[in-house]
């Protein structure tokens, strides 16, 4: 395993193989720093790998020729070893565009080799291709092809590798300390078997099975099987197909076998990273049509010029020394690369989808980037920090209290602006909780006397990762996750947290899982989740006077007015809220309203119920209703009243806070809704919907009695 | 031809050794020229002598071909209608020690010149490669004398940056019709210009035989290491194909001039007399140029060497009208007469001369 605080680099990080590489290196301990120009990726590769290893990683968009850049980044960290993805790598374009190859390609490694050079690090794995052999059956008894064989490549892309591979190798003869492995792979195929990473199919697909996916989808008529009358067992050539995963495990067993060499020595070495068995093309096409679960279109054409029968690799080098082996089948490649295809029909592109980075001006940092869905009719945009909801524009109008400039939500005035709370929405009595005998004493950061929004260091303060972006036909998906740590502001258990916003044209749906990590050593915690978005139906520049509330629950937990923490009591409002209430100064909510009172009826996982409306709103003067509906039992009113940050005054905006009863932790009867234990799971879900209504449906709003909870729409 | 204007050609690393000697020949045969150099292992007096020597001009840029915009600048200030591209580190055994400069000078370089000549449409382009690129030709599929034909493979990382530039070169002809190139891989060079006043630089402790035995007849060095007696040759020592660095240049503006006429997209030509020489047969050349016995011991084979490295310069004879004028001894009399005139080459604040 690494050493604490040394990294490994690894440049292409973003890249299709490059990508699988990182999450087995995070998988094996080690600490990973990403450099990619992304000129050939996605920053999005990157995201869902945060997303499935739970895990931030360091990224820098750099390009390797920026030697300044990358010598900067060797300053800041200590870097242990590199493994070097990043290139150019389509054969055919290779042809067309053989300059930007040998620039990029070479001079890009050349670069990257200096720097590490003057940083003292020479430990790299770089990888290569078995294209650096052109066509092995020109010796006799080569297949399979050993790391014997004699290199001749025969194209521009393969000429860079060949090239790369001899200036690492120039390098160790001139300084036999460096280490230098070099994998030569085979044809990769498949995707990762979450469904969420795989090869971008940008443009025609240059692969055998990437353009068969493409053939199953429906975006490319057939595959064109270049000659069946080869010596095969059916005719077609026979390549070496290797998982992606097992390519990716392969660079760790490389950067293991040389991280054990002694401090004074070095090395230089290939290995063939392939699987020893070679596929015909139509093997390949029928293990993919079965797991498609029908024929695909082909025709059959002429050869291809320079195209060769056989190019099995003899993997014998790496299954010896380096104690690796492929060992995922051509079934399970076909599997896992239909899945991917299914999920992401388009890759990393998603229609109504774009982001930019958040950050303070002049900072690049990816972890912070602000989403944005957009539809016909309403634009929602989220940021990674705390998950929040930075605005909701409706035909044009900005609903929520929200900055564009990402360094005010840093202020310590802001109140929690469109922030996903957590880990513990609302209060708790002392800073402290009891469960199974033990009594957890938490941050306590209002007047030093309660737990407010689960401490200083809430999920309000944050960075989420991911978000996993999707398209559905109608709607769209962004998918954070959080893992917030044992102890932090004294929770007990490591817990992580899913966000889920579905967006349509007109509602914004959040969802809330969390569960408690196998790998967490102990096995209980408290669990109360929210959106703390600011609505204010007239904004900008207004306040929510004369904006009118409707709820369908008049019954709200009766609190201490000094502690403002409930005193068990479930009461009547003054007034009844189930009639158009019109907000003025006079009129301010900070209370927790009750949904359902029969408490006992709620699980921790609420999402299985049906949404039920608990407010509507509308104003007066502008043709928008906003619907608050929930599966949760409770939900706190708030009118904002004494925020006071940059444009945003007293009562800027309200917030309609859905989650379980305020306290429930030390309240016997309630806690039930909010203690998670191992093994289980606490849910819930909301939805804010809005509708355009003109103002004659407002007037007839106003003069409505009541509507019958549940049976509104 | 001369006095007729054929043209305006750029020579990069032309205050060099063989850059020098072909800006000579460029003049003379009409052509303008500007010389790119960024001086890292020449001299601007080389180009001082060049303008003696012919009475003409020569435009100086000292640029290094790594600094993109400066090379831009170049181009578009110069009406430039054809490169010939000497610029690069080219010491094999340094090559080993420092493997990156080499990559990074002689690559980087490289591509930055193509890239320029393609933003300014210069079609004709002669690179200076080496025979260095046919490896060990005494391995399978190989032959002697070495015909174009002869499978590469770079046996250092000089070696390998020729290897790769060609490639790049052969790769970008390709799908770029407006490069037209020819690759000159010479054998090994020699000699200066017969004046006396352009030469082959000796900084530090030279790498070649020849320039080797020079030192050793001036006193600077005691004696010539001979590396093995026992191959199976007339005398035992190896045989190399030794090329004066004027017919070399010669052959550079041939190859230009052949270039402007016919368009070839990517060739190959062999720089090389055709007439291998071996260590002695110099030995005794350079003896007696210098008229009397040089000092010399035997000393074991180096690992790499090769009994027979001779060229076969058909193709060149017969496509460019090209062939070597000028005989072993030729080659010897006038580097003697280079190194007497100027034993420290360029280094003008020494003015001792060998009595």
């Amino acid at each position: 395993m690494a050493v604490q605080d040394e990294y490994i680099l690894v440049t292409g990080g973003a890249g299709y193989i490059g990508s699988h590489t990182v999450i087995e290196l995070i998988n094996h301990g080690y600490k990973v720093i990403i450099v990619d120009n992304l000129c050939n990726s996605c920053y999005d590769a990157v995201a869902r790998v945060e997303f499935i290893v739970r895990k931030s990683i360091k990224f820098f968009k750099l390009d390797l020729r920026d030697k300044e850049g990358l010598a900067q980044i060797f300053d800041t960290f200590k870097i242990k070893g590199v493994i070097h993805f990043a290139a150019l790598k389509a054969v055919g374009e290779s042809m067309k565009l053989p300059l930007e190859y040998y620039d990029n390609n070479i001079c890009g490694t050349i670069t990257l080799l200096n720097v590490m050079r003057e940083h003292r690090v020479k430990t790299v794995v770089f990888s290569s291709s078995a294209t650096v052999y052109g066509d092995a059956t020109r010796f006799d008894n080569m297949i399979p092809i050993p790391e014997s064989c004699p290199n001749d490549p025969t194209n521009p892309y393969g000429k860079t590798k060949y090239a790369i591979e001899n200036i690492i190798k120039d390098l160790h003869t001139s300084d036999n300390t460096w280490r230098g492995a070099i994998l030569r792979y085979f044809n990769p195929i498949g995707a990762h078997p979450s469904g969420l990473l795989g090869e971008d199919p940008l443009g025609i697909p240059n692969n055998l099975l990437p353009f068969l996916a493409q053939v199953a989808i429906g975006r490319r008529e057939k595959l064109l099987v270049f000659g069946d009358d080869y010596d095969s067992h059916d005719g077609t050539p026979i390549r070496d197909y290797i998982h992606v995963v097992d390519l990716a495990k392969g660079h760790i067993a490389a950067l293991n076998y040389l991280n054990k060499i002694n401090n004074s020595e070095g090395m230089y070495r290939e290995w063939n990273l392939g699987t020893g068995k070679g596929s015909s093309v139509f093997d390949i096409y029928h293990a993919f049509c079965k797991e498609v679960g029908k024929d695909l279109p082909y025709e059959v054409v002429g050869r291809r010029t320079g195209d060769v029968l056989n190019l099995t690799a003899s993997p014998n080098r790496a299954n010896s020394e380096l104690k690796w082996k492929a060992e995922l089948s051509i079934t399970d490649a076909c599997r896992d690369l239909w899945k991917w295809t299914i999920e992401n029909p388009f890759g990393f592109q998603i229609d109504n989808y774009k982001w930019k980075l958040f950050n303070t001006l002049g900072i690049m940092d990816y972890k912070n980037r602000l989403h944005t869905i957009c539809f016909q009719d309403l634009e929602v945009s989220i940021a990674n920090y705390g998950a929040l909801v930075q605005a909701v524009r409706y035909k044009g109008r900005n609903l929520v209290n929200g900055f564009n400039d990402f360094s005010r939500y840093k202020l310590k005035e802001n109140p929690f602006f469109g922030a996903t709370i957590g880990r513990f929405a609302n209060r708790i009595a002392n800073g402290q909780f009891e469960v199974d005998g033990h009594l957890y004493t938490l941050c306590k950061n209002e007047n030093n006397k309660t737990t407010l929004h689960g401490g200083n260091n809430g999920f309000d303060k944050q960075f989420f990762l991911g978000p996993i972006a999707r398209q559905y036909e109608d709607y769209n998906t962004l998918e954070f996750i959080l893992v917030d740590k044992d102890g932090n502001n004294g929770f007990p258990s490591d817990l992580e947290t899913l966000v889920k916003y579905t967006i349509k044209n007109n509602s914004l749906e959040i969802e809330y899982k969390s569960v408690i990590p196998e790998y967490s050593k102990l096995n209980v915690t408290a669990v109360n989740l929210t959106n703390h978005s600011y609505w204010n139906l007239a904004s900008p520049n207004k306040t929510i006077d004369g904006t009118i509330i409707k709820s369908t629950t008049n019954v709200y937990l009766k609190v201490n007015s000094e502690t403002s923490l409930p005193t068990g009591d479930i009461v009547e409002w003054q007034n009844d809220i189930t009639k158009p209430t019109k907000l003025d100064p006079n009129i301010s909510f900070d209370n927790c309203f009750i949904v359902d009172r029969e408490a006992s009826k709620f699980c921790l996982d609420t999402r299985k119920y049906s949404l039920k409306n608990i407010v509507e709103v509308i104003h007066p003067s502008v043709p928008v209703k906003l619907v608050v509906s929930t599966t949760e039992p409770a939900f706190q009113l708030y009118t904002g009243d004494g925020n006071d940050i940059c444009e945003f005054q007293s009562r800027s905006g309200f917030c309609v806070e859905t989650g379980r009863f305020i306290n429930a932790l030390n309240n016997e009867k309630w806690s039930k809704q909010v203690i998670l234990r191992k093994g289980e799971v606490y849910g819930a879900r909301s939805k804010f919907s809005l509708y355009a209504q003109d103002l004659e449906e407002n007037k007839h709003f106003l003069d409505s009695a009541s509507y019958n909870s549940g049976e509104y729409y | 031809m001369t006095g007729v204007h054929e043209g305006t050609v750029l020579v990069t690393g032309g205050a060099g050794y063989i850059g020098s000697h072909t800006c000579v020949v460029l003049l003379e045969k009409g052509y303008d020229v500007v010389i790119v150099d960024n001086l890292c292992n020449s001299r601007v007096e080389a180009v001082h002598r060049i303008e003696k020597l012919t009475g003409k001009k020569v435009i100086f840029h000292q640029v290094d071909l790594l600094d993109e915009p400066a090379l831009d600048k170049v181009f578009a200030n110069q009406n430039i209608s054809a490169v010939i591209h000497f610029a690069g580190l080219k010491a094999v055994g340094e090559s080993v020690q420092v493997p990156l400069s080499y990559y990074k000078n002689n690559i980087s370089g490289t591509i930055n010149l193509i890239e320029c000549m393609k933003k300014y449409n210069v079609r004709d382009f002669v690179f200076s490669s080496s025979a260095t690129v046919y490896g060990d030709p005494t391995r399978p599929g190989g032959t002697i004398p070495i015909p174009e034909s002869c499978p590469r493979e770079g046996t250092s990382p000089y070696g390998r940056t020729k290897l790769f530039i060609e490639n790049i070169i052969e790769d970008e002809t390709k799908v770029n019709k407006s490069l037209n190139a020819a690759l000159l891989r010479y054998f090994n060079p020699g000699g200066a210009h017969p004046s006396g006043e352009l030469g082959e630089d000796p900084l530090g402790i030279p790498n070649n035989l020849l320039p080797y035995i020079a030192q050793v007849a001036v006193g600077r060095l005691d004696h010539l290491n001979v590396f093995g007696d026992d191959y199976p040759t007339s005398d035992g020592t190896p045989i190399r194909d030794y090329i004066h660095v004027c017919d070399l240049a010669e052959a550079h503006v041939a190859a230009l001039d052949y270039l402007r006429q016919h368009f070839v997209s990517c060739r190959p030509w062999n720089l090389g007399s055709g007439t291998g020489s071996t260590v002695f047969q110099v030995l005794n050349a350079f003896s007696k140029a210098v008229g009397r016995d040089l000092p010399y011991k035997v000393t074991p084979r180096r690992a790499g060497d090769v009994v027979n490295l001779t060229a076969n310069p058909t193709r060149a004879n017969e496509e460019l009208k090209w062939k070597t004028s000028r005989s072993i001894y030729e080659i010897c009399v006038d580097t003697w007469r280079w190194q007497q005139k100027y034993p420290y080459g360029f280094d003008l604040t020494h003015t001792k001369t060998y009595k």
